[in-house]
């Protein structure tokens, strides 16, 4: 993990409140991994005071051919998105990372499931490209994702691009489905004949909400699940217990988003 | 250019510090966290996670939020418990090199004395703080740090089971700071530290609900300097023991005040998070302003406050 002042190569809106950020940040780049994050100062004031984590939307390779830099996806949701939304590419901007432990990808998936609700689909992306490019018996690879409205649902040709089938819900009807994106993973499951517990993978991330569903469909048909938490952080190396999670491990222990997570089985969570 | 080495050490209590920048409980894990950024051997001390007995759970969630220059908290003193802090983490922390000082609470004045007690004779350990002034737990903390009868007490009995040398940690969250302090140092206490968080809250203004479960928290970072260096400012005039300075230290001039109102070290906290660095960041400032200021010896500059 390191901390580096690392300039900003572009900053764009991508759709209403929605941000891309792209960053030259080759210590990161180098070691990042899917699902990882990293936390970024947004203001050398004191106000806003603590640094703001952000999943990694994708780990991209310069000319060089080396990986060297990061992009987040974000949306503006207070204070300090705010004032991210505002930064201007070749300004610098202070972030620590890789943060946490990321996605970890069996080379013997042959079906992988990518469950994305709203932001949530952020590290989907980098997720898809390292799940293409290591496993070599993928048959199928799809990405559900659900969003409230239209502008809501993003990166949809970025994964058609990959060649990941794509299915979208959203809640007021605005783009296919009208409803949640649980609709779209319980009906796959049902159409499907899949042999659980082999090699169909199950990933995901989004709000609280959506993974408690998912969490307990995939459980019924017994498949495996990994899904990225997102919390309140202050420190993010494991110092300041405010990111706790409830786990099943020893029985009913806290584990620390930041260092355990943020990717978790979701059998390991106990749901509040 | 001022090139004669700076002395920047200083002795709390019979703790001899190399400098006078230490680490807040709680805000640097057990040292090993932050130890890709700082090297721990480089710190006056590093004051770990307040550690009770047995193991903690801590609090529900959500235990943090941010407020304007500051943060709230109610992580509920989560540890792992003395026996696991013994055998896990300590071991990291001596091979580092760093001069460690163990915070220890209990929710019965038996149970501070059984901790202290343990700690006694393990190796590696220079000092201990006794956290009397956590504003997150119902049935210790706070309660023995609001009462100059009560601190006395606690205090009182550690010293009988403990050799070690005894930092008390006081909570703002009272009328008179300096009636408390008076009283741990009369039980015995060989150095105080202050401030603990002072007790805050906040709500969502959508949903009508509080931003922490536990209701309130205990306010920390830049927001309470001012209230940390005034009572800091009150305990030191009135002691004889040395006095720990803590409460939003951000940088070394943050620090500095401290100082000059009478801290003979300071704890960094919430900077912590902010910047790994911070500890390091404020050692160089301080003495970078004891060069540009011909200070050869830190000590010269505690409680130099005009008035």
């Amino acid at each position: 993990m390191y901390q580096v002042l690392s300039k900003i190569l572009f900053n764009i809106e991508v759709s209403p409140t929605y941000y891309k950020m792209g960053i030259d940040c080759p210590e990161i780049a180098s070691i990042a991994v899917p699902g990882q994050f990293i936390m970024i100062r947004v203001s050398n004031q004191l106000d806003p005071l603590l640094r703001r984590p952000f999943v990694i939307h994708r780990i991209q390779r310069a000319n060089t051919g080396s990986y060297s830099q990061v992009e987040i996806l974000y949306k503006i949701v207070g204070k300090g998105t705010e004032i991210m939304s505002k930064m201007k590419e070749y300004n610098d901007i202070d972030l620590l990372g890789p943060v946490g432990n990321g996605y970890r990808i069996d080379s013997n998936i042959r079906t992988a499931v990518l469950v994305g609700g709203g932001i949530g689909v952020a590290p989907l992306l980098s997720l898809a490209e390292r799940i293409i490019s290591q496993c070599s018996r993928l048959k199928s690879l799809i990405l559900l994702l659900g969003g409230k409205g239209r502008d809501d649902v993003l990166c949809v040709e970025e994964f058609e691009r990959l060649g990941v089938e794509v299915r979208v819900a959203t809640e007021d009807g605005s783009l296919e489905h009208r409803g949640l994106v649980v609709d779209l993973l319980l009906d796959y499951l049902e159409s499907r004949d899949y042999s659980p517990g082999s090699s169909t993978h199950c990933f995901a991330c989004g709000p609280d909400t959506m993974l408690k569903e998912v969490s307990k469909i995939i459980a019924e048909k017994g498949i495996s699940c990994q899904i990225s938490l997102e919390s309140r952080m202050a420190c993010a190396v494991g110092a300041c217990l405010g990111c706790v999670v409830r786990t099943k491990a020893g029985g009913d222990v806290y584990k620390k988003v930041c260092k355990d997570g943020p990717v978790f089985d979701s059998n390991e969570i106990i749901w509040e | 250019m001022n090139h004669s080495p700076l002395d920047l050490s200083v002795n709390i209590g019979g703790i001899q510090l190399k400098n006078p920048v230490m680490t807040a409980s709680g805000t640097f894990g057990y040292g090993e966290e932050y130890a890709p950024y700082v090297g721990l051997d480089k710190l006056g001390a590093i004051v770990v996670k307040g550690i009770s007995l047995k193991p903690r759970t801590g609090n529900p969630l959500p235990r943090i939020v941010e407020t304007t220059g500051g943060m709230l908290n109610s992580i509920g003193l989560e540890n792992i418990g003395a026996d696991r802090f013994i055998e896990e983490k300590l071991p990291y922390l001596i091979d580092s090199g760093a001069t460690i000082i163990a915070n220890i609470f209990g929710s019965s004045i038996e149970e501070y004395g059984d901790v202290a007690n343990k700690l006694d004779d393990i190796h590696g350990i220079s000092g201990l703080e006794i956290n009397i002034s956590c504003p997150n737990v119902k049935e210790g903390g706070m309660i023995f740090g609001t009462d100059p009868h009560m601190a006395f007490e606690v205090v009182n009995f550690v010293r009988q089971s403990t050799k070690l040398p005894l930092i008390v940690k006081l909570s703002p969250n009272v009328t008179d700071i300096a009636e408390i302090a008076r009283s741990v140092q009369d039980a015995g206490a060989d150095a105080i530290s202050l401030i603990n968080t002072i007790r805050g809250m906040a709500i969502n203004i959508e949903t009508k609900t509080p931003k922490l479960a536990n209701i309130t928290g205990g306010l920390s970072g830049p927001a309470i300097k001012p209230i940390a260096l005034r009572m800091v400012w009150e305990v030191a005039r009135v002691t004889e023991i040395p006095v720990i300075g803590i409460g939003g230290i951000m940088n070394s001039d943050d620090a500095l005040e401290f100082i000059i109102a009478g801290a003979s070290a300071i704890q960094v906290g919430t900077a912590n998070f902010v910047n790994p660095k911070a500890t390091v960041d404020i050692l160089s400032g301080i003495e970078k302003y004891m060069r540009d200021h011909r200070i050869g010896d830190i000590k010269s500059l505690i409680g130099t406050l005009r008035i």
